[in-house]
């Protein structure tokens, strides 16, 4: 298994070892590993019942590994639930806030879970960060389109200060334009020392924004494609290629 | 205070508070309105009664007419907690019209109460904190987890969540505690309204309490199996139906069938064949098993007259005596139904919880076979009031009259003690009530001998007690103004002094009989 070259200076902040998890009788993750280091993006690339989610809901001591281990920075999740789930903030896939509270509402409540007490100016800045329309943000959530509530859901992850994302299918109902936005947004963190792994089966998105990706299929990993130095994106067409012979296997 | 503005929120979780607020609010109100209704029956009967006494006195001016035309009302008030538990008061008589004829057709010969009503049950807060709050927090509770589930919002919150348990805990415990309070302060607005005291309203509130933590334990063991809503909601009103509707009908049915009973119509029925029959048989067929019982009165059986109002009343005394195996059978077996009852009951904590309520109401089976313990004894000493009025052909004199004993019920005390030497009860000397200092308007308090050992009464009006009382059987006076009295088989026991003898008791000196203030 190809790993990335990481300085020994920088830390590990996410690492999987022989990963194996099983769930309700099949195995759903093989013998998977893989090392993140600290302000790395990385992407894990594949279809559907790939694993991808698995991997981050093992990270956030959801499931426990069959055998094998995750490591959050450099300590067992095992060991310390809460330590890892403190170190992380997390994005499900189609984040489903409270309907019935508006942004500002579904901000302060989640983050009050971490203890955060965040004001308002904080708020929109974060909210300015997505582009969250400033006339929605006192409308409640049940009325946003699907791309707004991303928009609240990343915003949220934005203001949760960990200093890892777990960022499931981040752009899932985004417009282009949005998009782009967050691929930028992902970079800007990461800059900032943020480790961001990121679950997709956005191709083009991953490679613009990972700088590695380990592709996985059927719970195993494939491929790992890097980001060539000096290059700002991964070689697109190298991983289409190796995902389409995968979802045709 | 983040769950609080969050439950604020939450129009679903509110609406089923405001059930609960609105449930107990009007269980109480139903509750407190019985009660008056009950209180205002007993001070217009109480009227009655005294009035037809003096009419009977101003008529009558002999003993056999005037024990016979003389009705006395006996009653069991309902205490001021009893707004909140109606139990037996709902079925069994709290009122009789008692005369020194045969007791036991007056003891079972009650008001028909609609039948239909008494199935139905009355809506009163024991019914809503046992039977509803369950099922409300259930409502509260069955979806906490599943259905942040269900909307893909629970690795998120529990990710998000630094406190261990948090929100879950935190949530689920605030909806506890507001179920509690949504059922608890109407009880204590209700309390505050008939002048309860605090003891039973704080007592009342634990059993609310312990009993809602029951059920939220079984919802929190339901949600750890992960199950979607509608299952979990399922699985939860299942667990309700068996504990608060199957268990306690299988007890009920299990109880009757162990403890069989004959009913009070079939001895009220044998007694007054019993009576009738006495007519045409020979006197000495009366005056026998008659004196068999009160041997004192053994030179006094002649019957000369074809009617003598003693022997009138030693046919009603026999017809008794004729029923007791029968009457003893079924108090017994009424109250050996009520302890297998009340240790099945640990099988239900609804039925559990209603039990403890209807103890604390002064309702219970216990209270309701105490009063009418209270009106045999009161009964005893209307018999033994006459009796030697009657066999030694006493002048009737209003001075006399004077002395004929009365029921006494709020504010009074009475006195019923068993000679030690006759455990079995077989001749009751009892001396009606002292009315003692500080007692509790509407709650009566005994003592029995052989069951509290004794001890001083630093309350009672010692003095008064002593000069008052010669009776052989009672040693004993209770003046506790503060307790309230459990009943055994055999007699009374406070609730809290059953071990120890209670301090405040007073050891009367030497034998006496009818005791009055």
């Amino acid at each position: 298994m190809a790993e990335l070259p990481v300085s020994p200076a920088i830390p590990i902040a996410l690492s999987a070892q022989a990963l194996r998890v099983v769930r309700s009788g099949q195995e759903v993750l093989k013998d998977v590993s893989f090392r993140i280091a600290q302000g790395e993006v990385h992407a894990l690339l594949g279809g559907n019942g790939a694993g991808k989610s698995t991997t981050l809901l093992t990270f956030l001591g959801f499931l426990a590994p069959a055998s094998g281990s995750v490591q959050v920075r450099g300590r067992d999740v095992s060991e310390d639930i809460r330590a890892a789930r403190q170190a992380i903030a997390y994005l499900p896939e189609a984040a489903a806030l409270y309907g019935h509270l508006n942004a500002y509402e579904n901000l302060r409540y989640f983050l009050s879970l971490a203890r955060m007490d965040t004001q308002r100016p904080a708020l929109d800045a974060a909210l300015d960060r997505v582009a969250l329309q400033a006339e929605a943000r006192e409308m409640r959530m049940q009325t946003y389109s699907k791309g707004m509530r991303q928009k609240v859901a990343i915003a949220m992850a934005i203001l949760r200060e960990a200093p890892i994302l777990l960022l499931d299918e981040p752009t899932s109902g985004l417009d282009p334009a949005a998009i782009d936005d967050f691929n930028r947004l992902v970079r800007e963190l990461a800059e900032a020392g943020r480790t961001i792994l990121l679950v997709t089966h956005d191709v083009y998105g991953a490679c613009h924004v990972a700088d590695r990706i380990d592709l996985l299929h059927k719970g195993e990993l494939v491929g790992t494609f890097d980001r060539p130095p000096g290059m700002d994106r991964i070689d697109t067409e190298a991983v289409h290629a190796a995902f389409a012979t995968h979802a045709a296997a | 205070m983040r769950e609080i503005r969050f439950l604020a929120t939450d129009r679903a979780a509110l609406f089923w508070l405001g059930i609960a607020v609105l449930v107990a609010g009007v269980s109480v109100s139903l509750g407190l309105r019985e009660i008056a209704t009950q209180r205002a029956l007993l001070n217009e009967l109480i009227e009655v009664d005294r009035a037809e006494r003096e009419v009977a006195m101003a008529n009558y001016r002999n003993w056999g007419d005037t024990a016979y035309y003389t009705f006395h009302l006996t009653y069991d008030s309902p205490s001021d907690f009893a707004f909140a538990a109606h139990g037996q008061r709902d079925t069994s008589p709290w009122k009789h019209r008692i005369r020194a004829l045969a007791l036991e057709g007056q003891i079972y010969e009650t008001d028909a109460d609609n039948p239909d009503f008494a199935l139905v049950g009355r809506f009163d807060f024991g019914f809503a904190a046992n039977m509803l709050a369950p099922l409300l927090l259930i409502l509260l509770l069955h979806d906490l987890r599943s259905a942040e589930r269900a909307a893909g919002r629970y690795e998120l919150l529990s990710a998000m969540a630094v406190s261990r348990g948090s929100p879950w805990l935190a949530r689920a415990s605030l909806r506890v505690g507001a179920l509690m309070l949504c059922l608890i302060v109407p009880l204590a607005a209700g309390g505050l309204l008939a002048g309860t005291g605090v003891s039973d309203v704080a007592l009342a509130s634990l059993v609310v309490v312990l009993h809602i933590a029951f059920w939220w334990g079984v919802c929190a063991g339901i949600d750890r199996f992960g199950w979607s809503s509608p299952v979990n909601l399922t699985t939860l009103v299942g667990a309700w139906l068996a504990l608060a509707v199957v268990v306690p009908a299988a007890i009920e049915i299990s109880v009757k069938a162990a403890v069989p009973l004959p009913d009070g119509g079939e001895i009220m029925l044998a007694q007054r064949e019993a009576v009738n029959d006495a007519w045409d048989l020979p006197k000495s067929a009366t005056m026998e098993p008659f004196v068999q019982r009160h041997p004192q009165w053994a030179d006094y059986t002649e019957v000369s007259q074809p009617f003598e109002w003693k022997w009138y009343y030693a046919f009603q005394q026999v017809g008794d005596q004729t029923v007791e195996p029968l009457s003893l059978a079924y108090r017994e077996g009424r109250m050996e139904r009520d302890r297998l009852a009340g240790m099945l009951a640990w099988l239900s904590p609804p039925a559990l919880a209603e039990r403890a309520l209807q103890a604390i109401a002064g309702t219970s089976m216990a209270a309701s076979l105490a009063y009418e313990k209270r009106v045999r004894d009161f009964h005893t000493v209307l018999r033994a009031y006459y009796y030697p009025r009657l066999f030694r052909d006493e002048a009737f004199s209003d001075a006399s009259l004077g002395q004929r004993p009365e029921f006494h019920a709020a504010g009074a005390s009475w006195c019923l003690c068993t000679p030690t030497s006759h455990p079995q009860q077989r001749s009751w000397r009892t001396s009606p009530s002292l009315p003692l200092e500080g007692a509790r308007g509407g709650v009566e308090k005994r003592c029995s001998l052989p069951f509290l050992g004794g001890g001083p009464p630093a309350r009672c009006a010692e003095a008064l007690v002593r000069a008052k009382t010669r009776a052989t059987g009672c040693r004993w006076a209770k003046a506790y103004p503060s307790l309230k009295w459990h009943q055994s088989p055999c007699g009374a026991i406070p609730r809290r002094l059953s071990r120890a003898p209670p301090r405040s008791l007073l050891r009367l000196p030497g034998p006496s009989l009818h005791v009055r203030a």
